[in-house]
């Protein structure tokens, strides 16, 4: 499968290692943020939950 | 196969040009067209290296009538060409074609996906019923009390119980009309 990227806006990830990127990185166009490679693991996109 | 023969009188450089796409795409599609060309008759599947000169000329052309649905009678060539272009089942293939496409270019992108995302239904809860039940109940009261609460706050809240049954009794929850799920707008 190609990579691809899946867009969040606020996410939780449960992995058994990771490693952050020392100094920033290009994120996409001028916005710069961090680097995270996650090894064996799942990406949870956040939710907000309320009652019915 | 019945044919319907059209009197193209006057062509110009237009015409010739949709008529072309059109003999074309007729072609492609194995349809049997007939012209005739300065009196002299053109038949058979009209291959695709036809110029468009070539057609400048054509006085008559005849075309199976089940390739066409409502051209009657070309009186005025550009109109009539345009509505061929318009309602012609080459342009629905074409359609079709493209379509089917773009079915299968969804139908691969969803396998992807599947491959990627856990069906929550699937997790497996190794908690008896009665358990789980009582787990869903406490987060159902945790949400009640603190709505607005984002799912890594209720996985934190319940970190005794593995993240993925604590998203399946939200997923249950949600099913059951119980609680609501909105998607957090900003990322700050």
């Amino acid at each position: 499968m190609s990579s691809q990227p899946i867009r969040f806006e606020r996410a939780v990830a449960f992995v058994r290692k990771y490693s952050v990127s020392p100094k920033p990185v290009r994120v996409w166009k001028g916005h710069r943020g961090t680097r995270i490679k996650m090894w064996n693991g799942f990406l949870i996109i956040e939710k907000a939950w309320y009652p019915k | 196969m019945s044919k319907v023969t059209y009197e193209l009188k006057t062509l110009n450089k237009e015409d010739s040009r949709l008529l072309f796409k059109y003999f074309w795409s007729a072609s492609s599609h194995g349809v049997k067209l007939t012209a005739i060309l300065s009196d002299k008759l053109f038949s058979g599947i009209l291959s695709h290296d036809v110029h468009a000169s070539f057609l400048e000329s054509i006085s008559k052309i005849s075309i199976p009538i089940e390739f066409l649905e409502t051209v009657e009678v070309i009186e005025r060539p550009r109109s009539v060409l345009r509505q061929m272009r318009k309602t012609s089942f080459s342009e629905l293939w074409r359609r079709i074609e493209k379509l089917e496409k773009e079915v299968e270019r969804l139908r691969e992108e969803i396998g992807k996906l599947r491959e990627v995302f856990v069906p929550i239904s699937e997790i497996e809860v190794e908690l008896s019923r009665k358990d789980f039940e009582g787990l869903k109940e406490s987060i159902l009261k945790y949400i009640k009390e603190h709505p607005g609460s984002l799912t890594s706050e209720i996985i934190e809240a319940f970190e005794e119980y593995d993240p993925l049954v604590v998203l399946k009794a939200l997923y249950e929850l949600e099913k059951e009309g119980k609680i609501e799920g909105k998607d957090v707008e900003s990322a700050n």
